[in-house]
C-alpha cells in the first residue's frame, strides 16, 4: 500500500476508532471487574473521548478510581498523545505539500490560449507526439484524466464539452484524439460541436470504426492497424517504400500555395527546383497530379508538395 | 515468412502465422506458442528468411527474438514493439528492424498535422494503387554524371530518391553523381 495522502488519512481515522475501542474496552473492564460498579457504553465512550482530546472534564460515573484504574488512565492518556499528534503530523505535511505543488505548477505551465493543439488521451502514442511538437514549437494542451504534470494539461474527460472549453478548444488550430475508437468517435462529436473549423485528427483501429469517426466530424482518420500493417509488409518485401516512409520526417515535405505572379507560369519558367525544392506533386482542385511536367502551368490555388532543396544524404 | 501473433495488424500480411487464437492447423497456420522453439521449428524458422514478430506484447516479442535468432542465426528479425525504452533491447536481442508504434503512427499525425496536403500524397502512395512508387536501375550511359546533366528528369520524370545499396538518399541533389548499381525511385500514376 502506498502511503498516499489519501491512506494515510484512512489509516489514521482507523486508529483513532480503535484506540477509543480499545480505551472503552478498558474503562468496562476495569470498572466491571476491578472496582465492582455498574457502568454504561456511553460512559466507556466518553471516559475515551475525553481522554485522548485532552478534554479533562469528566462526569462522576466516567472516572476511575482505583489504583489499576488511574495507572490504566495515564497510559491511555499517553498512548492517545502519541497517536493523535503524531497522526496529525503524518498528514498535515504532505498536504501542505500537496497544497503547494499545486500552487506552483497551475503557475509554471501556463495554457496556451490560440492557435494551439489539443491532444485528448496520453499514452505513448501522445508522449511522442507532444516531444515533437515541443520540439517543433507548436503549442498543445493534454486532456487526459491522469495528465502528466510537466506539460501545459487539462485534467477531465475528453468527451465533455466543459473540459474541452478548459482546453481553449473554441481558439485551437486542431484536436488529435488518441483514445480508443468509441471515445475518438464521441470526442469528434463534442469537439465537432464546440467549433466548425478545428482540424480533427484520431486514430482508429477497424475499418469500420474509421468510417464512424469520419462521420462524427473528423477530417482525417488514421487507421493505426492498417498503417502497421503495411510498414510491415513494406519492409518484409523490401518494398522502398518502407525506407522512404519510415524517414518521412527526415524529408521534410513542403506545400506552397501558388498566387500573384507565380500562377499562370510553367514550372521550369518559375526555376522551382532551385528556388525552393524537387516537386514531387500537385494539389489541385482535391486532386493530386503526381509527377508533373517541366511544361506544366501551374494556376492560383494550385498547391505545390516539394521536397525543400538542400535535400540529403543519408 | 514466418508471423509471431495473428491480430488486426498482421492479419493481412502473406505468411506462416504462429499463434494460438486460431482453430486450424495447415501450412500458412501452425498453432501453438511462438515462444516455444518447438513450435518454431515446426514452422520451419530453420529454413525461412525473414520473421516478424507482432504478438502485441514487448516483453514477450523480445524473448521470441532471442528464441528466433537462436534457432536461425540468418535469418531476418522484424519486432513490432509499444514502449520506446524497448528499442534498445530487441536490438541487442538481435533484431534486423524495430517498428515503434508510436513512432509510426505519431509521425502519420504530425504529417496530417503540419503538412495535410503531403500527408494525402503518402497515403495514396501507401494504401491506394492510384499513385505508385516505381524505380529502375540506372541506364549504363548516366553512370558518372550528375542527376541534373542527365535529361532523366525530362524523359521519365523526377526522382524522389536513390536507393543505393543498403542506404536511401531522399530527395538528391541535382549535382548528385550517379554510381553504378543505384535504382532512381519515382512517382508512378
Amino acid at each position: 500500500m502506498a502511503f498516499t495522502l489519501k491512506n494515510r488519512v484512512i489509516l489514521f481515522v482507523l486508529m483513532v476508532i480503535s484506540l477509543i475501542l480499545l480505551g472503552s474496552l478498558g474503562f468496562l473492564i476495569i470498572k466491571i471487574y476491578v472496582e465492582h460498579q455498574q457502568t454504561t457504553l456511553t460512559d466507556a465512550i466518553y471516559f475515551s473521548v475525553a481522554t485522548i482530546s485532552t478534554l479533562g472534564y469528566f462526569p462522576q460515573d466516567t472516572v476511575l478510581t482505583s489504583e489499576v484504574g488511574k495507572w490504566f488512565h495515564i497510559f491511555y492518556l499517553g498512548l492517545g498523545l502519541a497517536i493523535i499528534f503524531g497522526g496529525l503530523q503524518t498528514i498535515v505535511g504532505p498536504w501542505l505539500e500537496m497544497k503547494i505543488q499545486r500552487a506552483e505548477r497551475g503557475w509554471r505551465v501556463p495554457l496556451p490560449k490560440d492557435a494551439h493543439v489539443v491532444i485528448c488521451g496520453y499514452n505513448d502514442l501522445a508522449d511522442y507526439i507532444t516531444r515533437k511538437l515541443k520540439m517543433l514549437g507548436v503549442p498543445y494542451i493534454v486532456v487526459d484524466r491522469n495528465p502528466p504534470e510537466n506539460v501545459p494539461h487539462v485534467e477531465g474527460d475528453c468527451t465533455e464539452v466543459a473540459t474541452l472549453k478548459k482546453a481553449n478548444l473554441d481558439r485551437a488550430s486542431a484536436l488529435i484524439a488518441l483514445l480508443d475508437e468509441k471515445d475518438n468517435a464521441m470526442v469528434s462529436l463534442t469537439a465537432r460541436g464546440v467549433s466548425d473549423e478545428i482540424n480533427i485528427i484520431a486514430i482508429a483501429t477497424t475499418r469500420h470504426g474509421e468510417d464512424i469517426i469520419k462521420k462524427s466530424g473528423a477530417n482525417v482518420v488514421i487507421s493505426k492497424n492498417l498503417l502497421l500493417g503495411k510498414m510491415i509488409q513494406y519492409w518484409a518485401t523490401g518494398d522502398y517504400k518502407y525506407d522512404i516512409f519510415a524517414s518521412v520526417e527526415r524529408m521534410p515535405i513542403r506545400e506552397k500555395v501558388i498566387k500573384g505572379s507565380m500562377a499562370n507560369r510553367r514550372i521550369a519558367e518559375l526555376k522551382f527546383g532551385e528556388k525552393y525544392g524537387t516537386i514531387l506533386a500537385v494539389h489541385r482542385n482535391g486532386k493530386i497530379i503526381a509527377n508533373p511536367d517541366p511544361n506544366f502551368i501551374l494556376k492560383a490555388g494550385d498547391i505545390v508538395i516539394y521536397a525543400p532543396r538542400g535535400g540529403d544524404a543519408s | 515468412m514466418i508471423i509471431c501473433g495473428y491480430n488486426e495488424i498482421t492479419r493481412h500480411l502473406k505468411g506462416k502465422f504462429v499463434d494460438t487464437n486460431f482453430d486450424r492447423e495447415d501450412e500458412n497456420f501452425i498453432w501453438g506458442n511462438p515462444e516455444d522453439p518447438e513450435t518454431l521449428r515446426r514452422a520451419g524458422i530453420e529454413e525461412e528468411d525473414t520473421i516478424i514478430i507482432a504478438t502485441g506484447d514487448d516483453s514477450r516479442n523480445i524473448y521470441i527474438t532471442l528464441v528466433a535468432r537462436e534457432l536461425n542465426p540468418l535469418i531476418n528479425v522484424g519486432v513490432v514493439l509499444k514502449k520506446q525504452e524497448n528499442v534498445e533491447k530487441a536490438y541487442k536481442a538481435g533484431a534486423n528492424n524495430v517498428l515503434l508504434e508510436s513512432e509510426i503512427i505519431g509521425r502519420e499525425i504530425l504529417n496530417s498535422l503540419l503538412n495535410p496536403r503531403a500527408a494525402e500524397l503518402l497515403n495514396m502512395v501507401m494504401f491506394s494503387e492510384a499513385l505508385n512508387l516505381y524505380a529502375i536501375q540506372v541506364p549504363a550511359r548516366y553512370i558518372g554524371r550528375r542527376l541534373r546533366d542527365t535529361d532523366i528528369r525530362r524523359r521519365i520524370g523526377m526522382v524522389i530518391a536513390i536507393k543505393r545499396g543498403d542506404k536511401i538518399i531522399k530527395n538528391p541533389s541535382p549535382s548528385t553523381i550517379l554510381h553504378r548499381g543505384d535504382l532512381l525511385i519515382f512517382f508512378k500514376t
